[in-house]
């Protein structure tokens, strides 16, 4: 349990400046790139769909809450859980290509971003299709630099035995 | 019998205690965001915590607050709010028109210079326009406060913690406006949603509703109506100006896509009108 600490304390720091960093640059691009799903998608990349579902729950949390949030309270939590197990179910193929963790994080994003887009077409909430593509252009864009180096962090803890690498289930 | 508690604990290591954990946080997950949709009463205490605590992080992560600045910000929207009211009074007293019924303009009230320090994520399931700013309760800030900008109705306060405060903004959901528009002062209302038939909006883009049969023309200023006692919206602040009409499709009001003046995304120094605290 002691052990799992560094891994908890890296993992929340890490959510904390994804949630936080688009605080310092309000204005510019036409989409804000997802970073907390890119955080969510190296834990799940690394340790499978069940490490990355409650990273995501924690992530999701974090958005929900941070100000101004997110409404409902805890359904920010549940995409990014469903996002995070959807992107360690493509760990197994991950041997494949050095290309497919960058695939699944813009799926992960697609998900996310095609939930909003799904309550705004049943009338709850306002989403533009364009600012929903918008975004997860930004996301696949910024997942090129920061994946493979939130991945070297995930490593970096493995390799340091504060982290087990979780089996492949065939 | 401590042998034996001994042995449950390791049969529910690793990942099969991992996936017990995931499913309790889940279902502690679901059970609070049904009783968010529920009683959103039980749950604001949450949310007043969560922005209790980020709050002075994302003020301090904005960047320094120059009181200098603020105070010249200060004067500058007092003088822009009394330049723009004065106008509409010109305007009023030459078109002889009795249609200015709302008693207190926005230029009567004192302004509260804020600094906007949160936008609301783009990838939260349910889609809005929310940002945070850095004035609460301490500061005088209550629940539906009108938010305006040096350009215009930027939207209203929806929760306030006790440093900070959630603005809604104008194209949000469910923020609809009423608003006088043209030289008459015609009636009508802005949505950030179309109504269904309508031709697709770009992002940003607003939708006004004139009220009976009046005519939109095409650059028609649009300014607030002002709601009963200035709650949520004061009267007389520039929203936008229209940019194209919609084709008479034989409905009751004609509609139109209104241009805001206010750009949510670069939104930095806004002020919050307070009632009831007259400098005139």
């Amino acid at each position: 349990m002691i052990a799992a600490v560094p891994v908890l304390l890296s993992r929340t720091v890490l959510l904390l400046v994804a949630v936080l960093l688009p605080t310092l640059f309000p204005s510019g691009m036409p989409g804000r790139p997802d970073l907390v799903l890119l955080v969510v998608a190296a834990a799940a990349l690394m340790h499978g769909p069940v490490t990355g579902a409650l990273v995501g729950l924690a992530g999701g949390w974090l958005v929900d809450l941070v100000p101004p949030g997110g409404e409902p309270l805890g359904a920010g939590a549940l995409s990014y859980a469903v996002a995070g197990a959807l992107v360690g179910a493509a760990r197994r193929w991950a041997p494949a290509s050095p290309l497919v963790p960058w695939v699944a994080a813009v799926g992960g994003a697609v998900v996310i971003q095609l939930v909003r887009g799904l309550t705004a077409a049943a009338g709850v909430g306002v989403a533009h299709p364009t600012d929903l593509l918008w975004s997860v252009l930004a996301t696949g864009l910024f997942a090129l630099l920061l994946l493979p180096v939130l991945i070297g962090v995930e490593r970096f803890l493995i390799g340091r035995g504060w982290s087990r690498v979780g089996r492949v289930r065939s | 019998m401590h042998a034996r508690r001994r042995r449950l604990v390791p049969r529910l290591s690793g990942a099969r205690a991992t996936r017990v954990l995931l499913g309790l946080l889940v279902a502690l997950t679901v059970c609070v965001l049904l009783l968010d949709l529920a009683r959103p009463a039980v749950t604001a205490p949450v949310r007043r915590a969560g922005a209790t605590v980020f709050a002075p992080v994302q003020s301090a992560m904005t960047g320094w607050t120059d009181d200098r600045l603020t105070e010249v910000t200060r004067e500058r929207d007092a003088l822009d709010a009394r330049v723009k009211e004065l106008e509409a009074e010109a305007r009023t007293s030459e078109q002889l028109t009795e249609l200015e019924r709302a008693a207190a303009g926005w230029g009567g009230h004192e302004l509260l210079p804020a600094r906007v320090v949160g936008f609301s994520s783009g990838s939260t399931p349910i889609g809005g326009r929310t940002v945070t700013i850095d004035a609460g309760e301490a500061a005088g800030v209550r629940r539906d406060q009108t938010v305006i900008s040096s350009d215009g109705l930027v939207g209203r306060v929806i929760r306030t913690a006790p440093t900070s405060a959630d603005v809604v903004l104008l194209g949000g959901s469910d923020v609809v406006v009423g608003v006088r528009f043209g030289t008459e002062g015609a009636l009508g209302s802005v949505d950030g949603r179309p109504a269904p038939g309508l031709p697709a909006r770009a992002s940003g883009q607003l939708t006004l509703t004139a009220v009976g049969d009046s005519e939109i023309a095409v650059g028609d200023l649009v300014t607030t109506l002002g709601s009963p006692d200035s709650v949520p919206y004061v009267a007389g602040v520039p929203l936008g100006t229209v940019t194209s009409v919609d084709a008479d499709r034989g409905q009751l009001g004609r509609t139109a896509v209104v241009e805001p003046f206010v750009d949510a995304d670069t939104l930095d120094l806004v002020a919050v009108v307070l009632l009831g605290e007259e400098v005139r």
